[in-house]
């Protein structure tokens, strides 16, 4: 018997096969060595890890120092990415006007049944009712109440707020009247050509010298016969549902 | 005799429902949290009215006379953060006199009818505001420009009422049941 395996491997040798039974060898001492070797590996990881407990404990301790100093400077630059538009808007109604009065909102119409905010400056600041107050996309509104410390704004949006306004591509005058969300221009001339998306600021007024933007056409309210003015809707350029910075203009400004 | 002793007399009144003082701080602090903080949350324009729910349900327990001496401070804080002249002192006073006298013919327990309770105070408050606004000056028909904001106020301020009486009712036990029931 051992004769002929010899003989039957020799044959497949001198053939140059792989002869069945050497197949079928290899492919069982293929898993007994993955199997062995899984084994050993394990026992070898054991020991190492064994062995270097220690020094994995103060490994990590110092990564996870790591991990939340990394997680706080996380957190502190993702509140700073949260705050720069808001300091970019600050930063350009300070440039549009360098002598403006910096101040934040601290307060918001507890029922926002009327569009008022309350900023922290007031009369020991200079402030003065019917001062303007913008931010760096537009007007935001005017003051209509000053306490020493703090002061009221009346938004642009307010239904009680009516700005001389200008269309400003044909120079049409207008009264820019809040309607709660967004300003309704009143009393456009019937023949100012209107167009979607005109550019429309302030005319020379007490809260505001002339051209600053309150915010651009959205709409244009079909005339009826017989009218002898027309009306638009204005999206204000400020956001003024997140107002959070604005800067107060003083008339003499 | 008689006067001098008349002057020490005190006025003895039973009283249910919430104590004053701890429901006027927490009146002020939802004040506070109404001007700072809720209008940042604002849902279609409207934000819930804490301060409504407050005096309602202070109002709803206590009677209509205590219910308006809450409702009378709180709206005057209202009035300074919104810088309006009276009309939400008026307004709360009313609604919370108005819910006092309702509150005898109603159970003032569970959530549900509390917190509808709520939400009309919200409709019938904003209406007397306009309308006080309108006898200061301010041009006619705000009521009605506003009726949409209302009544999404109206509702969120049910909602939210509806959500705390149930946290409540689940967290706090109510002393006034045990007593009457006579558990120890």
């Amino acid at each position: 018997m051992a004769a002929l395996v010899a003989l039957l491997q020799l044959d497949f040798a001198r053939a140059g096969r792989t002869s069945p039974l050497t197949a079928t060898v290899t492919a069982v001492s293929t898993y007994l060595q993955l199997a062995a070797s899984a084994v050993v590996n394990g026992v070898r990881g054991g020991f190492a890890t064994v062995v270097r407990t220690p020094g994995l404990a103060s490994d990590n301790g110092r990564l996870r120092g790591e991990n939340a100093a990394l997680r706080a400077q996380n957190d502190e630059l993702r509140e700073r990415l949260a705050r720069v538009p808001a300091a970019n808007d600050l930063a350009a109604a300070k440039l549009a006007h360098p002598d403006g009065i910096e101040a934040t909102v601290i307060g918001y119409d507890p029922e926002a049944s009327m569009r008022i905010v309350t900023i922290d400056r007031g009369a020991k600041d200079g402030v003065r009712r019917d001062d303007g107050v913008v931010t760096g996309a537009g007007v935001a509104g005017r003051i209509i109440e000053v306490a020493p410390l703090s002061s009221k704004v009346l938004l642009v949006t307010d239904a009680t707020s009516k700005l001389p306004a200008v269309v400003q591509h044909g120079r049409w005058w207008a009264i820019a009247v809040g309607t709660s969300t967004r300003v309704k221009l009143q009393y456009v001339s019937q023949d100012a050509k209107l167009r979607v998306g005109d550019r429309v600021v302030t005319g020379e007024g007490r809260s505001f010298h002339a051209g600053v933007l309150i915010g651009r056409i959205k709409q244009i309210e079909p005339v009826s016969a017989g009218a002898l003015d027309q009306t638009a809707i204005v999206q204000p350029a400020a956001d003024l549902s997140a107002l959070s910075h604005v800067v107060v203009l003083s008339q003499k400004i | 005799m008689s006067s001098f002793y008349r002057r020490k007399y005190r006025s003895i009144e039973i009283t249910v429902g919430p104590a004053y003082w701890p429901a006027f701080g927490w009146t002020t602090l939802l004040a506070f949290l109404q001007t700072v903080l809720v209008p940042l949350l604002a849902f279609r324009g409207a934000v819930p009215s804490l301060v409504t729910i407050a005096v309602v349900l202070y109002a709803s327990r206590a009677g209509a006379r205590r219910g308006a001496l809450l409702a009378l401070p709180a709206g005057m804080l209202e009035d300074v953060f919104a810088g309006t002249g009276g009309g939400w002192t008026i307004s709360s006073t009313i609604v919370a006199l108005l819910v006092g006298m309702f509150s005898r013919r109603m159970f003032a327990d569970g959530a549900f009818v509390p917190a509808v309770l709520c939400g009309l105070a919200v409709l019938i408050r904003d209406l007397m505001f306009w309308s006080i606004m309108r006898i200061e000056g301010f041009p006619a028909g705000f009521a009605v420009a506003h009726l949409h904001t209302s009544l999404w106020r109206a509702l969120l301020t049910a909602l939210v009422a509806y959500g705390w009486l149930v946290v409540r009712g689940r967290l706090v036990t109510d002393k006034t049941t045990i007593e009457r029931y006579g558990y120890t």
